[in-house]
């Protein structure tokens, strides 16, 4: 899979300064950490601009590590279908959430929903509504303290809404 | 936003024959229209995610065979092209084992369409279509036996290669059924596609437009209906697609009828990859030799005594892949089926997430049953093709 090159990665270093926190390459996989606040414009640019283009949200996950400050990493997988580049963004939720992107991509409609349910991560300017569990399901699967095999479970969290 | 007022709701499912699984819709309804929707998942949740992050790599296979469960193969493949690329051994796979790879993703993809024509159109009425998909696609199960052992489920690729060699017996069941489906196909066609009911139940109904599908991160033939060329296949080949020629079928439309010739004209191009792999497939091996990564012979673990401290080696210690994260992504019948793992340097993924194609299709099922009649909910589900087990993993 084609990531964006050195050039294009300069040239967001040049434009957001201090915000981009570190770029990481792995078998040719290029992650950029972005800054909370300038995420949303971050995002932006990256559709809206020329050499970037990136008309496609692939997908929306998350990472817990427990022992960080803040513990989670909000994951973006991006593409451009027209220049066939892709591109992973990542932002640490201080205070346990990020500003939502479903106004620029839809795609985030239900993935951003499925990170709150599973991490506990809030997107900030959207309704946090849970997707696949029961809306009063307690815990956060996914977070590494959570038990594989669950908790004793509470027969109330079945809401049938 | 102002909701429109609605005159009744009406709750769909989860239990309902024709929405392939256990999804559950809520319908607003004015009369016969719909003017807001809600859909419910999450009903067969296993959270097969943290499930992963709890075995080692080669335990979880099996696993990823009952996501998406009837096309079981594509799934797997996706998944060890993501520790492939993460071990950093992607080149070293044999070429035979790349072909194999590729014929197996293409049955799978055959008998997972055949699945979604049989069932589709039983919904819209046509009972016969059912009863002779499935008949074709018993040809393919049992292909799957003979090669891998299992019919649904086959465990047939493996980090590092496949599971075994084709047989003789194979080989000629697969020619006789290449030789036979494109007629099949033929006798699908003169049943639905000029058929006037079929036609009225599926023409403008369900429109995607290209913008919108693509915003959405739609995938897969919905997307190829709706005019864009967007095939992992094509786009970022991975094992032997590069070397092989095939069309991706694109049509304009984006409704219903559409993503039903989409699928149509993929199940002979299907064919076509196949019948190119046979010849083309080069005789050799079908695994890596490194038993860091892949068990070795059964001869030599019953007869020498490295073969057998390997094979403990590796069961006990698994895989261990350096630290680092990768995404990887195949074409699967219902879209791009992409797996991102992290990985902190043990035998087990730190985190391992699945893009599910059938969860991102289906997220603008609310917004696309807007002013549409209920009878239509039926076509657009059909043609969407979620599989339930896939959506909520």
């Amino acid at each position: 899979m084609k990531y964006i090159g050195e050039k294009l990665i300069n040239l967001l270093k040049e434009k957001f300064g201090e915000a981009v926190e570190r770029v990481e390459t792995f078998r040719g996989e290029v992650s950029i950490t972005v800054s909370k606040e300038k995420l949303k414009e971050f995002m932006k640019f990256l559709k809206e601009n020329e050499s970037f283009q990136m008309d496609m949200l692939v997908d929306i996950t998350a990472v817990d590590y427990p022992e960080r400050e803040p513990r989670i990493t909000v994951i973006y997988q991006l593409r451009s279908l027209k220049l066939k580049h892709n591109l992973r963004v990542k932002c640490k939720a201080h205070g346990n959430s990020v500003p939502t992107v479903v106004d620029i991509w839809k795609t985030a409609e239900w993935t951003e929903r499925e990170v709150f349910e599973m991490f506990g991560v809030k997107f900030e300017g959207r309704e946090n509504r849970k997707l696949l569990l029961p809306q009063k399901y307690p815990y956060y699967p996914l977070r590494k303290d959570f038990p594989l095999e669950g908790f004793e479970e509470p027969c109330e969290v079945w809401d049938w809404e | 936003m102002e909701r429109e007022k609605a005159d009744l709701i009406l709750n769909m499912g989860p239990q309902h024959p024709s929405t392939h699984g256990v999804l559950r819709l809520v319908l607003e309804l004015k009369g016969e229209k719909i003017v807001n929707s809600d859909a419910i998942i999450g009903y067969v949740h296993r959270g097969v995610e943290k499930l992963a992050e709890h075995r080692k790599y080669m335990q979880i296979l099996p696993v990823f065979d009952r996501v998406d469960y009837v096309s079981a193969n594509t799934n797997e493949l996706g998944f060890v092209l993501a520790v492939e690329k993460l071990l950093g051994i992607e080149n070293e796979i044999p070429e035979r084992a790349q072909f194999l790879r590729v014929i197996m993703a293409e049955l799978t993809r055959i008998s997972s369409h055949l699945i979604w024509l049989g069932t589709h159109a039983l919904e819209l009425g046509a009972m016969s279509v059912f009863l002779y998909a499935f008949r074709e696609r018993e040809k393919i199960m049992d292909l799957f036996e003979e090669i891998a052992g299992g019919r649904l489920h086959t465990g047939y690729m493996r980090i590092g290669g496949v599971a075994k060699d084709t047989t003789e017996k194979f080989e000629d069941e697969l020619k006789g059924f290449l030789k036979l489906f494109p007629e099949k196909i033929e006798d699908y066609e003169t049943l639905l596609t000029r058929n006037r009911i079929w036609l009225s139940r599926t023409k403008g109904v369900g429109i995607i437009d290209k913008e919108t599908a693509i915003n959405w991160g739609i995938t897969g033939p919905i997307l190829r209906a709706a005019g864009s060329d967007y095939d992992v296949r094509k786009y970022y080949p991975y094992c032997a697609y590069d070397m092989i020629e095939f069309d991706v079928p694109v049509y304009e439309n984006g409704d219903v009828y559409d993503r039903y010739r989409v699928r149509m004209e993929e199940m002979r191009q299907s064919v076509k990859i196949i019948e190119q792999c046979l010849k083309k497939m080069p005789k050799g091996p079908v695994q890596i030799e490194d038993t860091t990564v892949i068990l070795p012979p059964k001869e030599e673990v019953y007869n020498t005594m490295v073969g057998l401290i390997q094979h403990f080696e590796l069961v006990i210690h698994g895989i261990t892949p350096p630290p680092g994260e990768v995404y990887a992504a195949v074409e699967g019948p219902r879209g791009e089926l992409g797996y991102y793992i992290v990985s902190d340097g043990t035998n087990k993924p730190y985190r391992l997430r699945i893009r599910p194609p059938s969860l991102i299709n289906i997220a603008i099922l609310p917004e696309l049953l807007k002013d549409h009649y209920v009878a239509d909910v039926i076509s657009i589900i059909g043609s969407l093709d979620p599989l339930m087990g896939e959506v909520d993993r």
